[in-house]
């Protein structure tokens, strides 16, 4: 008896992790799914701040004793600061100017100041430009930078894929885990409903749609999940069904917890394995697609930067290597990191105590 | 002795068929009866026993009274309502009078929810003390069932199989209810395990005036613990007594094959074993008349007495004592 009164008292100190929290710090362990999970989100989180970091419009400007922020604000024509331009004002060109004219005026750009947006049509801008300290990567055959355009659709494609695949996994989850829930006569009728609406010609149907109106992003995420929320239906179906027999789910209803609580409460957190391990390989299929589909011109409308049109262009112009190479790296970089996580994850969910990922 | 106000829960001619379906269109091509035309009283304050091998129905029988099934035929009177005529309102209601405790207690724990969640959701469903009280009730609780306070930040895996089924008490005793369901609740424990737990139980029954009804098949066990034993076979009852009475006076021959499988530990003492031949049959298909026939080490010896048994059904009689049997060959 002492024997375990001893124990008890000793591991009273011991901290009681939750299953999830267990698996974080095995998640944490697989190095390499780790480190991407920390450059992923960090790159992810800057790449919003991207027009305080990378544009054309300085963040900061001051002008005749006010002060203007263009960077936030938006256009404003360059008569205003008194330059002799059509449409917007060239604050590179600007800021050379004031710095030569030695002018009370200042202004601050941003790192890198070039716009995914401007063509030749600006003052200073050529087309095929090899990479150099100015331009990173060169720009493309329209004279835009292609670094810029880079990091912009790096935020539109990661963006997309999560939008994307947060709304198919909520809808892909009620129903999945409703039919697996309630049974019967529902989950009978749905699940055929779900075979012949699986049967559509997805790509088809994008294309169909896109050559009628012109996507948006979220039109582009509306047409994605008309089809893709199936996918995971499947998992939770089965997961439920496996859940709801358990006795703890007898105990709950015995208890008089309602229906939405057992389903919330007890059956979903214990059918997370497949959406916590799905998703990040659901993040590359819906990053790969938004590529494609821009790729073949059906995706975000043209001036949109993104990694498909990049690409599209890139081949038509093999011989300027940087073009190719750049979204193609961009890509590979990213998908290589998000499948490290997904890889990590898996892992961390294994029962196995061993892994060979460190 | 006992009058209507101390009966708790009346089952009447219960049934509860479960459709077999085969084929293409799902076409239901016959019945599991798992539990035929049980009828029982439970009284308040009593143990009832209910004891049987394995796929006799017992569990279903638990089931349906917690209306965690919804029976086919047949009613459940819980103080004098009809269980079947409630809606879902008052049924919710009625739900914190009864409680359950399951056989597994690996998996009648939600993994996820820590022990302080588990006996606060309960609490919180009812409203059964004021929100300010509701850590010191879980504080009680867990006294009440002998676990260290400081356990309900802990997660079920962190515990043993016995602490695990006193959380499942403690779960269903949060409700404060008047009969808990006991299926099987000490049979996935080691025999040292099951002695505190059963000790627990019948301490709580004092305490709370509970009413229990112990689902088992160990027949020691429930000698130990019942008040009075039904014994089921194949969705049936076979015989109804008093504890004493039923292993003193075992009438029915099923009973009497099962009493003596209980071993004696008395190596000296000679055990005249009843050693049944045949397997269960299938509760899709049981046999005419009485469904013990033709195991049954009474109807084997003549073929008179068992062309007798498998003719008709027997009913269920009463003897003195409130003994009850259903056999044609051995009446009270």
């Amino acid at each position: 008896m002492m024997i375990f009164k001893k124990k008890n008292t000793s591991d009273k100190d011991k901290i009681s992790l939750s299953i999830i929290k267990k698996r974080w710090l095995k998640f944490k362990t697989m190095k390499r799914g780790y480190y991407s999970f920390v450059i992923l989100i960090i790159l992810y989180v800057i790449s919003f701040c991207l027009p305080l970091l990378i544009n054309n419009r300085p963040v900061l400007l001051s002008y005749g004793g006010s002060i203007y922020f263009p960077a936030i604000s938006g256009y404003v024509p360059g008569s205003q600061f008194g330059q002799d331009v059509p449409g917007e004002a060239n604050y590179r060109k600007l800021k050379e100017d004031w710095k030569n004219d030695e002018s009370e005026n200042w202004l601050i750009m941003p790192l890198y100041p070039f716009s995914p947006f401007e063509d030749i049509t600006v003052q200073g801008n050529a087309m095929f430009e090899q990479p150099s300290k100015r331009h990173f990567l060169g720009t493309d055959d329209t004279g835009r930078d292609v670094f810029a355009r880079l990091c912009y659709a790096f935020n539109i494609s990661i963006s997309f894929a999560l939008v994307l695949a947060v709304i198919n996994f909520f809808i892909g989850i009620s129903i999945g885990g409703a039919m697996g829930y309630f049974g019967g006569k529902f989950d009978l009728i749905f699940q055929r409903i779900i075979e012949i609406w699986s049967s559509l010609p997805m790509l088809f149907v994008i294309i169909i749609i896109a050559s009628i109106i012109t996507p948006s992003f979220f039109i582009l995420i509306f047409i994605y999940t008309i089809v893709n929320w199936i996918g995971i239906t499947y998992y939770m179906r089965a997961e439920f069904y496996r859940e709801k027999a358990k006795d703890y789910v007898a105990a709950a209803l015995s208890m008089g917890q309602s229906n939405t609580k057992i389903i919330f409460k007890h059956i979903l957190p214990n059918s997370l394995v497949p959406i916590i391990t799905f998703f990040p390989f659901a993040v590359v299929g819906y990053i790969t697609a938004l590529v494609g589909l821009d790729f073949l011109g059906f995706g975000m409308p043209p001036p949109t930067p993104s990694w498909g049109q990049m690409l599209g262009v890139g081949l038509q112009n093999m011989s300027k290597s940087w073009m190719v190479f750049a979204p193609v790296g961009a890509q590979f970089l990213t998908l290589l990191m998000v499948v490290f996580i997904g890889e990590g994850v898996r892992e961390a969910f294994d029962p196995k105590v061993y892994s060979r990922l460190r | 002795m006992k009058n209507n106000n101390d009966i708790l829960v009346q089952v009447n001619n219960l049934k509860k068929y479960f459709p077999i379906r085969r084929g293409f269109f799902s076409k239901i091509s016959g019945h599991v009866k798992a539990v035929n035309d049980v009828s029982f009283d439970l009284y308040r304050g009593e143990t009832l026993g209910l004891v049987g091998e394995s796929g006799c129905g017992k569990t279903t029988v638990g089931r349906l009274i917690l209306r965690l099934l919804d029976a086919t035929e047949g009613t459940i009177t819980f103080e004098g309502r009809d269980l079947s005529q409630l809606d879902k309102r008052a049924m919710r209601k009625i739900r914190r009078e009864m409680q359950v405790i399951f056989q597994d207690p690996y998996s009648s724990l939600n993994p996820r929810m820590t022990v302080g969640n588990m006996l606060t959701e309960a609490l919180k469903v009812h409203k059964i003390v004021p929100k300010i009280d509701v850590q010191k009730e879980v504080h009680r609780l867990m006294d009440i069932v002998g676990l260290p306070r400081a356990h309900a930040s802990r997660y079920p895996h962190e515990f043993s199989g016995g602490q695990r089924q006193r959380i499942g008490i403690a779960r269903a005793l949060s409700v404060r209810p008047k009969l808990i369901i006991c299926d099987e609740a000490v049979s996935a424990l080691d025999v040292s395990i099951q002695a505190q737990v059963i000790n627990l139980l019948r301490e709580l029954q004092k305490e709370f005036g509970l009413t229990y009804l112990f689902i088992a098949h160990d027949l020691s066990v429930v000698e130990y613990i019942s008040d009075r034993v039904i014994v089921m076979y194949l969705g049936k009852i076979m015989e109804i007594a008093d504890a004493a009475e039923l292993y003193k006076n075992t009438l029915h021959p099923y009973s009497e094959a099962l009493l003596s499988a209980v071993p004696i530990p008395d190596p000296g003492k000679k055990s005249n074993r009843i050693v049944l031949k045949g397997d269960i049959p299938s509760p899709a298909n049981p046999p005419s008349g009485c469904a013990f026939h033709p195991r049954c080490q009474v109807a084997m010896m003549d073929e008179g007495i068992q062309e007798e048994c498998a003719g008709k059904i027997p009913e269920l009689i009463s003897g003195s004592n409130k003994h009850f049997v259903a056999c044609h060959q051995r009446t009270p």
